[in-house]
């Protein structure tokens, strides 16, 4: 919303001494957000006024001529080159220098002057039309009159040459720009008199209101050839309604256009201005029919009240707005209807049959007061934000029509053309019971227990009070009851009014102050304490932690093993083929290995975030509520892309997942399962227990999977995924110490030479048999096929430690051993020892 | 006499002088002290050194072939010792083998947390160490903990601030005539617009009082640029006890912020807008960016054009205030008995504020020269 700093003096006196941007942060450390501020004359930089001093016929051009000019600059006169026709020696004009930016005759972006030649003639500048320094098309339309461009005559402005030109135009104004976002709850700060408001507050100056005393409509009374019927009273409290005849207006005065085009509205149509510049000055929407069309549109005769009816809009009924746009309206929408025709959504925006026009000599003056809901509803569901729709949904005072009623009757009457007076024919008031704002109990203590510092009682009445308030009371309890234009929502708790004490007070003057509070420890998250296990664990093997956005399109999850119809799916998608919720992070950091794969020999990725599972199971939709929200854990997966085969990737995946998990606390067992899914390949498919729970799952990505994804075949990529909540509400362990031994140990290799298909597992339990107590770690160092293996076999080399508890082992024992194992082997497996 | 002794005592001096030379040159030749070790035993060896067998024999030959060959043996001797000696000396100075100190260094394997893990750590950690728990709740949450408990009904002009996510979480493949009745009772489900519905969750879990952090990601429908994501990170904070006050919220964010962006940042506080606090502020910090500009151009004060600030010297860094009797009501804490502040700021940008990232969309890119950085 913009806010002109002039029309802000119309209603408090503002220091001097204050600059723009002193203000700007004023408002926004008391009152609203201002995002940036203009200087109106900052579009009028390197103008001056310049005096016409003699004028040549340019002499390659007919339709120019040659000016000199006296733009102020001591001792010299500028030469410009200009083909307006009514230039004329000894006016005044607006000179554009170079350097200024203007809009070539009126049209098109601004163009930054530059010192040139025109036919061959130099020109220091530019003799401007009106149209040309963007002034409002009612004045640019004086200068642009008959054949060809008319440059403008500021003659009647009397100023030096040299003179600014915004100086000498009165385009000295400052104009506000503030968030509309923080205006959300504050539908009296829509409108000039709101921000003046809280200055008078702000500087302790008296607020001045328009004056509309003694020009009181007398309601109900009055005529009767208008007539309204509210037939939705609920959704809307209140509805003015004023039949005004003889109206003509060639122009609204010169001070309304300014403040209108200072606030970013072009001066369109005397009515229109006049209803916008009550709603920027009040902000009270108001809208103006055409009262000829509406009478017209029953055809009815004259003597017969013209009717308006305020009523829901009928299913498929059909209006053109005044955007041209014809729009389709539902029951639930409120309209303003002629007995025929709706003729504007209520609230939202007029529609084209009613519109005044120029020849618009009889209206009717529409002030209402439209539930907020409603019109929130229906702008939504039309795609239409207005300035009156947006006023309107912030729910507006029940007050506010008739003064602006009035207001609007004053200006009709400052503006009408000489010898002509709007006639009020009929004002017609139809409003529920407006109720009226009910005290609020404010105990002193709270509002200095709220804001953490003793207040001055003084202050706080004084901040209330110039903000409408009404404080009565004790020394102990105030009841504070809010003027009419806080109490339709904003203002209805204590705490309301502690906060318009707090921000008048300015928060950054409250003195630091700390809570008492205990030292007990608080209780620590078993998730918190997993990442801070996992994640270093993980940096220090190599991996890089990645962050995806949980959103997943179908085509991604091909080859993942993943169905449809278990995925949460978005209803109100931005992008309608990413509409399902990550079911797993694999997907993701498939895509990554792809993205990265040029980088580096290794890809170690890993990412920890939540998946979605389109079944209830995760907590209340509400306390007491059966219905739960989507099971959603957090899990962590990682991946390892390398060139190996998958034997090798499976041993470093099921390590990485075995340590990282170690790191964390927890014992993992890894168990080979029959994998149920194509994600894997053949006989690499694990998974993970913790403490006999399910943790976690892995693998070596299938050749499918790496084909359909484009991955090299050379590499292995290795995956892991780790159930983080299945581990949350599982204990860590604890080690427990083993007394070192005291007796050396004796190592011994071992390579055997089995089949292919024998498991190293199996082997592992025949050593283990065979070589009974004494042998304390067996380790796998070796596995080698090729060169003196026959085809088919694989050759297993183990280290093995011997070792007893109470003596030192002799040679001739571990002898004994071997030979016991290599027996076993070769009886078992058809081992042969190497 | 076998050929040994012969050579050995009837050495000439021109078998002397190659010896001399061979011994000198084996000893140059050494990398290591084993090797040294090995030569000297190989000529000074006490049992059978070439030069110790040399200077035994010389009892058995000649007189004149022992005053030729003795004082040429003893000197030879000495001169190998000592050769030998300065070459110990030497590797034990010098080390063994040559190194060119300019080759690149190896790393061990190191890979990275997500900058978003590293500042939320750091976040995480100042207020473990002031006593907040670290708080989540679900990601598709309830329209009722989303909005309805934080005292924005579905008619709430405030909800237009935030475009929600609506999501389906019925499995699909059952007959849907027969729900249908069943889920019009249903509540409805959305991506989460804030970590504000984890207030609720964490007053309804813990109790009062209570002092918690929420940091979690949060969705908002909305077209995505370098700038804007509709997925990204939130850190909400929560503090119930009696008689909490804005003079509270005030110095536990000025002393968060202290901490986390150093000692020189300014903070301002203005009023604010929200549905589920009342008073409801805003707290802007000062500008770094155009702090250093300030402080590098002095002269010019006035006129710094800052991309980030546009010239304000301040930024928007978070929304806070007490919470609204409302919300602790819908938590189930009595207001008559309690108070509580409760602030939220957005993670995501702060990262990118920390690490000067232009694009928002990179944090989500897995582009490893990205993720190597920091």
């Amino acid at each position: 919303m913009k806010i002109s700093l002039n029309w802000l003096r119309d209603y408090v006196e503002i220091p001097k001494s204050i600059n723009p941007r002193e203000l700007a942060e004023k408002l926004s450390l008391h009152v609203v957000e201002v995002e940036g501020f203009e200087h109106e004359a900052e579009l009028f930089e390197h103008m001056v006024v310049g005096k016409v001093v003699s004028i040549e016929k340019h002499p390659n051009a007919d339709k120019l001529s040659v000016c000199t000019v006296d733009a102020g600059i001591a001792g010299t006169k500028l030469n410009i080159v200009c083909g307006g026709k009514n230039v004329r020696e000894g006016v005044l004009v607006a000179v554009a220098l170079p350097g200024s930016k203007v809009k070539w005759h009126g049209e098109g972006e601004l163009v930054e002057l530059k010192e040139t030649a025109v036919r061959g003639v130099k020109s220091y500048g530019m003799i401007c039309a009106g149209g040309e320094i963007g002034l409002d098309e009612v004045q640019a339309r004086q200068t642009i009159v008959g054949d060809g461009l008319q440059i403008l005559d500021i003659s009647n402005t009397r100023a030096k040459p040299g003179t600014p030109i915004a100086q000498a135009l009165g385009k000295e104004d400052v104009v506000f720009e503030i968030s509309n976002v923080s205006l959300s709850n504050r539908p009296d700060l829509w409108s000039h008199v709101g921000i003046a408001r809280e200055l008078s507050t702000l500087f302790n100056k008296p607020l001045r209101l328009p004056n509309v005393s003694n020009q009181e409509l007398r309601m109900r009374d009055k005529g009767k050839e208008l007539s309204v019927q509210v037939v939705d009273k609920n959704l809307c409290a209140r509805y003015i309604g004023v039949l005004i005849e003889n109206v003509h207006i060639a122009i609204t005065l010169e001070w309304i256009r300014k403040r209108l085009m200072a606030v970013g509205q072009r001066p369109i149509h005397p009515l229109v201005d006049i209803s916008n510049y009550v709603m920027f000055e009040l902000g009270q929407p108001v809208h103006i029919f055409d009262a000829a069309k509406i009478a017209e549109s029953r055809g009815t005769t004259r003597g017969i009240a013209r009717t308006i009816v305020v009523r829901k809009a009928k299913r498929g009924e059909k209006i053109k707005t005044l955007d041209g746009v014809e729009r389709e309206l539902d029951e639930t929408m409120l309209v303003i209807a002629d007995a025929r025709e709706p003729v504007a959504i209520a609230g939202v925006m007029g529609g084209e049959n009613s519109g005044v026009s120029e020849h618009t000599h009889s209206i009717v003056v529409e002030c209402a007061t439209f539930e907020p809901i409603s019109i929130r509803k229906t702008s939504g569901k039309l795609g239409v934000k207005t300035d009156a729709s947006q006023r309107f949904e912030k729910s507006l005072d029940p007050h506010l029509p008739a003064y602006a009623a009035v207001r609007v009757r004053q200006l009709l009457r400052a503006c009408a053309d000489k010898g002509t007076t709007p006639d009020v024919r009929s004002a017609v008031d139809v409003s529920s019971k407006i109720s009226a704002p009910k005290p609020i109990r404010l105990p002193l203590e709270a509002l200095n227990r709220r804001i953490g510092t003793p207040v001055p009682r003084a202050r706080a009445k004084k901040i209330l009070l110039g903000l409408g308030f009404t404080v009565r009371g004790t020394a102990k309890e105030w009841r504070v009851t809010p003027p009419s234009w806080r109490a339709t929502r904003d203002v209805s708790l204590p705490e309301d009014i502690i906060e318009e004490i707090g921000r008048h007070l300015d928060y950054n003057t409250i003195p630091d102050a700390l809570p008492a509070f205990s030292i007990a420890p608080p209780p620590v998250s078993a998730h918190y304490q997993l990442e801070r296990a996992l994640k270093p664990f993980l940096a220090g093997a190599g991996f890089y932690e990645v962050e995806h956005k949980p959103f997943i399109n179908p085509s991604e999850w091909h080859g993942f093993g993943l169905e449809r119809e278990d995925h949460v799916e978005i209803i109100n998608p931005i992008d309608p083929s990413a509409r399902y919720m990550r079911q797993s992070l694999l997907p993701g950091l498939f895509s990554d290995l792809r993205l990265n794969r040029g980088g580096m020999d290794a890809l170690r990725l890993y990412e920890w975030g939540r998946v979605f599972f389109a079944q209830g199971g995760g907590d209340a939709v509400k306390r007491g509520v059966d219905q739960r929200v989507p099971h959603q854990p957090v899990t962590l997966s990682l991946v390892s892309c390398e060139e190996t085969d998958a034997e090798e990737m499976l041993r470093r995946v099921k390590g990485t997942a075995q340590e990282a998990l170690r790191a964390a606390g927890y014992l993992v067992e890894v168990k080979t399962v029959a994998a149920a899914v194509s994600l894997y390949h053949a006989g690499t498919a694990f998974s993970l227990f913790v403490q006999g729970a399910h943790a976690g799952e892995g693998g070596v990505a299938s050749e499918a999977l790496k084909v359909a994804l484009g991955l090299l075949s050379k590499s292995s990529v290795g995956i892991a995924t780790i159930v983080v909540d299945a581990l949350a509400g599982l204990t860590p362990s604890v080690p427990t110490y083993m007394p070192l031994p005291e007796y050396p140990a004796v190592q011994r290799d071992l390579a055997i030479v089995v089949e292919e298909g024998v498991a190293y597992d199996e082997i592992k339990k025949s050593v283990r048999n065979a070589a009974g107590p004494l042998l304390t770690s067996l380790a796998l160092f070796d596995v080698f096929r090729g060169k003196g293996i026959p085809q088919g076999k694989k050759s297993l080399a183990l280290r093995l430690i011997f070792r007893a508890q109470d003596r030192t082992l002799k040679s001739a024992e571990i002898d004994d051993c071997m030979h016991a194992i290599a027996d076993a082997l070769a009886h078992a497996w058809a081992g042969v020892v190497r | 006499m076998s050929p040994l002794t012969r050579h050995e005592t009837n050495m000439s001096d021109i078998e002397m002088h190659k010896m001399e030379q061979d011994a000198l040159a084996a000893i140059e030749a050494t990398r290591s002290l084993s090797e040294l070790k090995q030569v000297r035993a190989r000529y000074l060896g006490r049992a059978d050194g070439a030069l110790t067998l040399i200077l035994r024999k010389l009892g058995t030959v000649s007189i004149e072939e022992r005053t030729r060959l003795g004082p040429l043996a003893q000197s030879l001797k000495a001169k190998l010792e000592q050769r030998c000696d300065a070459k110990e000396q030497e590797i034990l100075h010098r080390g063994t083998s040559p190194v060119d100190a300019t080759l690149p260094p190896r790393h061990p394997l190191n890979g990275k947390l997500h900058p978003l893990t590293q500042v939320r750590w750091q976040l995480e950690d100042i207020f473990t160490r002031m006593g907040f728990i670290i708080a989540d709740g679900p990601e598709v949450e309830s329209e009722w903990y989303n909005f309805d408990a934080l005292n924005m009904p579905s008619w709430h002009p405030a909800r237009d601030m935030q475009d929600t996510f609506y999501v389906n979480a019925e499995r699909r493949g059952t007959s849907r005539l027969s729900q249908t009745r069943e889920d019009a009772k249903k509540m409805r489900l959305v991506l989460r617009t804030q970590t504000s519905p984890v207030q609720i969750r964490a007053m309804e879990k813990y109790g009062v009082p209570l002092r918690c952090i929420v940091p979690g990601r949060v969705y908002r429908n909305e077209a995505t640029d370098a700038r804007h994501e509709n997925a990204f990170w939130q850190i909400e904070g929560l503090m119930i006890d009696k008689d909490i006050s804005l003079a509270h919220l005030i110095t536990v964010a000025k002393i968060f912020l202290k901490d986390l962006l150093g000692d020189d940042i300014g903070i301002r506080v203005r009023p604010g807008y929200f549905p589920f606090t009342e008073p409801s502020i805003e707290m802007d910090i000062t500008c770094q960016l155009c702090t250093e500009q300030r402080g590098k151009s002095a002269q010019n004060n006035a006129e710094v054009k800052c991309p980030v600030c546009k010239g304000t010297e301040w930024l928007e860094f978070m929304g806070a205030g007490l919470v609204h009797p409302f919300v602790l009501n819908a938590g189930g804490v009595d207001p008559k008995k309690y108070s509580g502040f409760a602030f939220g700021f957005g993670l995501t940008r702060l990262v990118m504020m920390k690490y000067g990232v232009s694009d928002i969309r990179l944090l989500t890119s897995g582009d490893i020269r990205f993720l190597k950085q920091f």
